[in-house]
């Protein structure tokens, strides 16, 4: 499971948390997560076209695809590792317009900031919060 | 839904004796937060009838110390200076024989955070409450319907959000 520790945009609108909780084996965060580094600017304009392409690359729902309060036509995720190299994070860029950033130059830009996160997420993980400990604790 | 004097009293009554020092206006009004998520999770409503905000230190609300106040003979509400130097409201039990009027499934949720916070200390106790899908999920400075939270948590669950994959097979 994936949490959204932190949701930022120049727009108030979309920087709302819509969904909080994802799951880690479906989506472009499971993409990113298996293998590094995942890039998508082919999401179709047209919402049912859309709502289909989510289903059939990403597996979610039409249900959940209506839920979205942002309908990202472009998503780019870099996973983010320890000093292991275990994974321990994710970094979701999406636009609302397609081609809105190039894909080597949004890969170099977020492959350095990966590793700033990274020192910043191991200094503070003990302070973080942890949404899969309130559950193991009945909350 | 109980009486916040009840719940108070209850909290008061309950936690361990060598930990009632820990017993501030913040870790009783988190806990009774707790024991409302709790309870909501339960589909069993809040405990309290607190209409819960999320303040710039998570869920905070005054209603507990007015409530700890207007009840003197019940409640004893002091000062002490906390580990960084700032007053910190404390709560004591002044009439050990009052009888708290609450149900057995209110009492239980509460029993079950007393569990959990009496075993920790104030950053992980702090911690916890953060990670509670109410805070984790809303925005700061907004009203938290914990009812909601809780319908929205079980949508969660159900849709595997929050139960681990299954292990990769070895090689």
């Amino acid at each position: 499971m994936v949490f959204c520790l932190v949701r930022k945009s120049y727009n108030t609108k979309l920087e709302k948390k819509g969904r909080t909780f994802f799951a880690d084996h479906e989506g472009c965060i499971a993409k990113a997560w298996e293998q590094d580094w995942h890039f998508d600017n082919c999401f179709p304009e047209n919402d049912l076209e859309n709502a289909a392409y989510h289903k059939s690359k990403y597996g979610i729902s039409k249900k959940t695809f209506n839920q979205l309060t942002m309908r990202s036509k472009l998503i780019a995720v870099k996973k983010v590792v320890d000093k292991n190299d275990r994974p321990i994070a994710l970094i979701v860029v999406e636009s609302t317009k397609s081609n809105a950033f190039v894909e080597a130059n949004l890969k170099s830009a977020l492959t350095i900031a990966a590793t700033d996160c990274a020192n910043l997420l191991m200094v503070w993980k003990d302070h973080l919060p942890t949404p899969s400990a309130a559950q193991d604790e009945g909350l | 839904m109980a009486n916040l004097k009840d719940i108070i009293a209850y909290i008061l009554q309950n936690y361990p004796s060598n930990m009632k020092h820990e017993l501030s206006n913040a870790r009783v009004t988190k806990m009774i937060y707790l024991a409302d998520w709790r309870n909501c999770l339960q589909s069993k409503g809040q405990v309290s009838d607190i209409e819960w905000y999320f303040d710039n230190f998570g869920p905070f609300v005054w209603d507990v110390k007015k409530a700890a106040e207007e009840f003197p003979e019940i409640f004893d509400v002091g000062s002490e200076k906390n580990m960084y130097g700032s007053t910190k409201t404390i709560f004591q039990i002044k009439d050990d024989s009052f009888k708290p009027d609450l149900t057995n499934s209110e009492k239980k949720s509460i029993d079950h955070i007393i569990g959990v916070s009496s075993k920790k200390y104030w950053d992980n106790f702090i911690k916890l409450v953060y990670s509670t899908h109410p805070i984790a999920s809303s925005e700061r400075y907004s009203y938290l319907n914990l009812g909601e939270k809780a319908a929205e948590y079980r949508e969660l669950k159900d849709a595997q959000c929050l139960t681990p994959p299954p292990s990769p097979s070895k090689p």
